[in-house]
């Protein structure tokens, strides 16, 4: 749910249901990375409603589009995380393997 | 501007670095390096509340007449973690019918003997119906004796022993030692537990780790030269021997910080006259040492690539959302 202006698109407030501080401050982090971004922040109205509201303000763009981009960033970072932890742990098991076979 | 994006992306994937420390069957310690706390934080909850499993749900109890209550034992039975893969099922919302794609079926019938010692039951005797319940609705109607399979609890249309994940591994709780209850002589215990899939948000029972925490590296930084007598006595004073003694030179001894990881914060080598000005006590503020201790069902290594996986999840949903 976005409030915002329908004449000034570059600021808005999205409200997003069933969510928490999980997804709210990874999404805070990643909009303050983009530099198109002027203001972000997220507040929960109430501890026991799942909602959390989202404020974007940028220097002109859709504040939709911009959190949309960040959504899109933050996706971007868990595939690699993933791939990285992966790939981590499978070296960690050859290195195991590794080990185990030269003690034998 | 999609140029300045890129350039976040690319430092970060620079940047970022998963080393094992430890991997077992049980539990996992890893460091993730150069992620911010609010990435890390989102991990954490996701792998303690987010991530499904299966456990007890239903209890069926045809017969107590042990000292435990009914729903002090029906308690006990939903904190039982059970070894088995919660992404082979679906999860169930109140108007389904419990079939074979979300529902696991199990049974406890123990009796101690009367004159006999008293005895105990544990998780063993969990026993998994692949058939589904045994136990028969209650139906109205007089004439059952024409129909031909009466009805019950579930409705199984398929033995989940087909399925080549369980035909060779029957589902089980993760320990079979686990006490349930205690039973005197001529006391009885006969029920049907359903155990469906949820998440550790609605009851920490559904939650698949024991436990699932972080702390930041600690960063020990020596603000001045510690040399000779002062250095032997910071040695001596840490409990867990971060520091140590290195020669330079024609008998004199330098202190420097050799094991900051192990460093538990417990600022005894700052404790005393003017000990601030030579140690600085911080924490790295984006090297995090995760440790996730999981219960069984799945192994620690596949919880975390879960919990990632749930992260991108809600990403993409509020992308729909907005599009």
């Amino acid at each position: 749910m976005e409030h915002g202006s329908y004449q000034d698109q570059s600021k808005a407030t999205f409200s997003l249901t069933d969510e928490d501080h999980t997804l709210a401050n990874s999404l805070r982090f990643t909009l303050n990375q983009d530099p198109r971004v002027t203001f972000c922040g997220y507040s929960i109205p109430h501890p026991s409603d799942a909602r959390v509201n989202i404020r974007v303000q940028t220097t002109g763009d859709a504040a939709r589009e911009v959190l949309k981009d960040s959504c899109q960033d933050l996706m971007l970072m868990c595939q690699h995380v993933r791939s990285t932890f992966d790939q981590a742990v499978l070296d960690f098991k050859n290195q195991k393997n590794l080990e185990a076979v030269n003690i034998k | 501007m999609g140029v300045d994006n890129s350039f976040r992306l690319d430092d970060f994937r620079k940047n970022l670095r998963v080393e094992v420390v430890r991997l077992t069957e049980d539990d996992i310690e890893f460091d993730l390096i150069g992620i911010d706390a609010s990435l890390a934080n989102a991990f954490r909850r996701i792998l303690i509340a987010e991530l499904p499993t299966m456990a007890i749900e239903k209890v069926l109890i045809a017969n107590n007449t042990s000292v435990i209550q009914d729903e002090v034992l029906a308690h006990r039975l939903g904190l039982i973690p059970l070894q088995v893969d919660p992404r082979l099922f679906e999860y169930i919302s109140e108007n389904d019918i419990p079939n074979e794609k979300n529902t696991i079926v199990f049974k406890l019938h123990a009796r101690c003997e009367k004159g006999g010692p008293r005895s105990t039951v544990k998780s063993d005797e969990l026993k998994w119906l692949p058939n589904g319940s045994e136990f028969l609705l209650a139906t109205e109607n007089s004439a059952s004796n024409t129909a031909s399979k009466q009805k019950t609890y579930t409705s199984f249309s398929s033995s989940q022993d087909s399925l080549p994940e369980f035909s060779n591994n029957p589902i089980a709780p993760k320990y079979p030692d686990i006490i349930i209850a205690k039973l005197g002589p001529g006391q009885e215990i006969e029920l049907e537990a359903h155990a469906v899939k949820g998440m550790g948000k609605t009851h920490a029972k559904w939650s698949p780790v024991a436990t699932a925490w972080y702390r930041m590296l600690p960063e020990v930084v020596l603000l001045q030269e510690v040399k000779g007598v002062k250095a032997e006595e910071l040695v001596n004073k840490c409990p867990v021997k971060v520091f140590d003694i290195e020669d330079i030179g024609k008998g004199g001894k330098r202190a420097n910080v050799a094991r900051p990881r192990s460093c538990t914060l417990c600022r005894e080598c700052i404790r005393g006259d003017e000990w601030e000005k030579f140690v600085a006590l911080r924490r790295v503020k984006d090297h995090f040492i995760f440790t996730v201790e999981s219960t069984g069902a799945l192994p620690p290594e596949v919880l975390f690539t879960e919990a990632v996986k749930i992260l991108e999840d809600k990403c993409e949903r509020v992308i729909t959302e907005l599009s």
